[in-house]
């Protein structure tokens, strides 16, 4: 458990002054395409992408998604290992492998 | 000096003051094929990359057919969703058909994918942030499709991180797995007993995983359609040939293609932001949170059980088939040489593909 708070923590610094860094840059408007092998994707706001963007409330905002997100996927697996005992106790022997 | 001028020319016309950039990605390039080549991580995919990425980087050069191959293959998600069929010929769901209580272990797995979306969301937009989140699936094709389906304009950071991630899972998860669990814990012994799984039972389960998982996450119906098609090809009994194909030939082509055009995204504009450094930290906590969930959800279902699970096996969970698996089984064995934890490993990390599936067509019915 320490040396996993260990490395969360430095992992967090990393983070941290990352963060401190990118914030001290002026957002770069990077309005030229220098790609010479383009894909579908259009850069339409490839402008905005380029800016640092910081919002630590979005952290608590978007928990609601981590909830429903887990919630549904324990029901969705719940529904198919349900399934598959159902399938198990049917076929059992039934068929030869 | 002149008849020398046109072999010259493109050396010339080289802006060093703003083309240095595509020099780093040469370096970048040749990083990843040295870990492809020496230490073996992932070749099929980081050696194609490594060269694409030299290729695109190029001052002056323009690679017209990995365009065309973008526009055909990926831009269209089409070649993740043919590598699936090949992957889904691959794995046998023996184990998980034998147990399938142990697929609870491949939905617990995946918290590192929602956790790291809700982290993601303070430096990126909600798209983007969901984009990156699912590095966690640790499944290429999924990441490939969720970014190009979202419109994620980190494709080329987010394939590199997921696939990187992928090969060094074998250094990510032993040290989470240790720093959660205690020795009595790893030592733990799990009983294998072989159920007699029947061939209908084989031939039904992918066809059932398609109609659930349709039912609940639509936008996911073609990841889990085409590899429930490359399961059924593989089980069903009468298409041996395709099966073979499947696995060997058509994986194999899909994924030549796969790797080279992934490197269109990594030219040195798109490819050298501090947000492409961000990105890789942030793939690094999904994974890592991935193999905590994994653990920390056994070690909560111990309190209830009298038959204790080895929590180790909740780590398996993630979707870097069969490489978690035998990471579990080795480290099982580690502490306690007569304990195989490898079947009970392996049909959880079969069981985190499907989840993992799931979570990114969870993510898609979010966001789309």
């Amino acid at each position: 458990m320490k040396k996993l708070i260990a490395i969360l923590l430095m992992l967090s610094l990393l983070m941290c002054l990352f963060t401190c860094f990118a914030a001290a840059e002026a957002p770069v408007a990077d309005t030229e395409s220098e790609s010479e092998v383009g894909g579908a994707d259009e850069p339409e706001n490839e402008t905005e992408n380029h800016e640092f963007m910081f919002e630590p409330s979005n952290f608590v905002d978007n928990l609601y998604y981590m909830g429903v997100g887990m919630v549904g996927i324990f029901l969705v697996i719940g529904i198919i290992i349900l399934a598959t005992v159902a399938l198990n106790r049917v076929f059992s022997g039934k068929a030869k492998e | 000096m002149d008849i020398f001028e046109p072999l010259f020319r493109n050396l010339a016309n080289i802006d060093w003051a703003n083309d240095w950039k595509l020099f780093v990605m040469w370096i970048i390039g040749g990083l990843l094929i040295f870990l492809a080549i020496k230490k073996e991580m992932e070749p099929t995919l980081l050696l194609p990359m490594g060269l694409g990425a030299i290729l695109v980087n190029i001052p002056g050069a323009h690679v017209g057919a990995l365009e065309t191959l973008y526009n055909a293959g990926i831009a269209n998600e089409l070649f993740p969703l043919i590598l699936f069929i090949g992957i889904g010929a691959m794995i046998d769901f023996g184990p998980v058909l034998s147990n399938p209580k142990l697929m609870i272990f491949g939905a617990a797995a995946q918290f590192g994918i929602f956790f790291t979306f809700c982290l993601a969301s303070v430096f990126f937009d909600l798209k983007d942030a969901a984009s990156i989140a699912i590095i966690g699936a640790a499944d290429g094709p999924t990441a490939i499709s969720v970014a190009q389906k979202l419109e994620s304009s980190y494709t080329g950071a987010i394939m590199v991180a997921a696939y990187s991630y992928m090969a060094l899972v074998p250094i990510i998860q032993p040290p989470v797995i240790k720093a959660l669990t205690t020795k009595k814990e790893r030592m733990i012994r799990m009983d294998y007993k072989a159920a007699n799984v029947s061939k209908t039972t084989r031939i039904l389960f992918p066809i059932v995983i398609t109609a659930v998982t349709g039912l609940f996450a639509p936008n996911a119906i073609e990841l889990v359609g085409f590899l429930m098609f490359g399961n059924l090809i593989r089980e069903c009994g009468v298409l041996d040939s395709l099966s073979e194909t499947a696995q060997k030939v058509l994986a194999n082509l899909v994924t030549i293609f796969l790797g080279i055009t992934i490197a269109t995204q990594m030219t040195a504009d798109k490819f050298l932001e501090w947000n492409t450094l961000l990105i890789l930290l942030l793939g690094l906590f999904a994974f890592i949170f991935d193999t905590a969930g994994g653990v920390l959800f056994a070690k909560f279902l111990n309190l209830f059980l009298k038959k204790k699970l080895n929590p180790m096996i909740g780590a398996a969970g993630i979707s870097a088939f069969p490489m978690s698996g035998r990471i579990v089984h080795a480290l099982g064995r580690k502490e306690d040489p007569n304990n195989f934890l490898l079947m009970h490993s392996i049909g959880v990390n079969v069981s985190g593909q499907i989840a993992s599936v799931i979570a990114g067509g969870l993510i898609l019915n979010f966001f789309l």
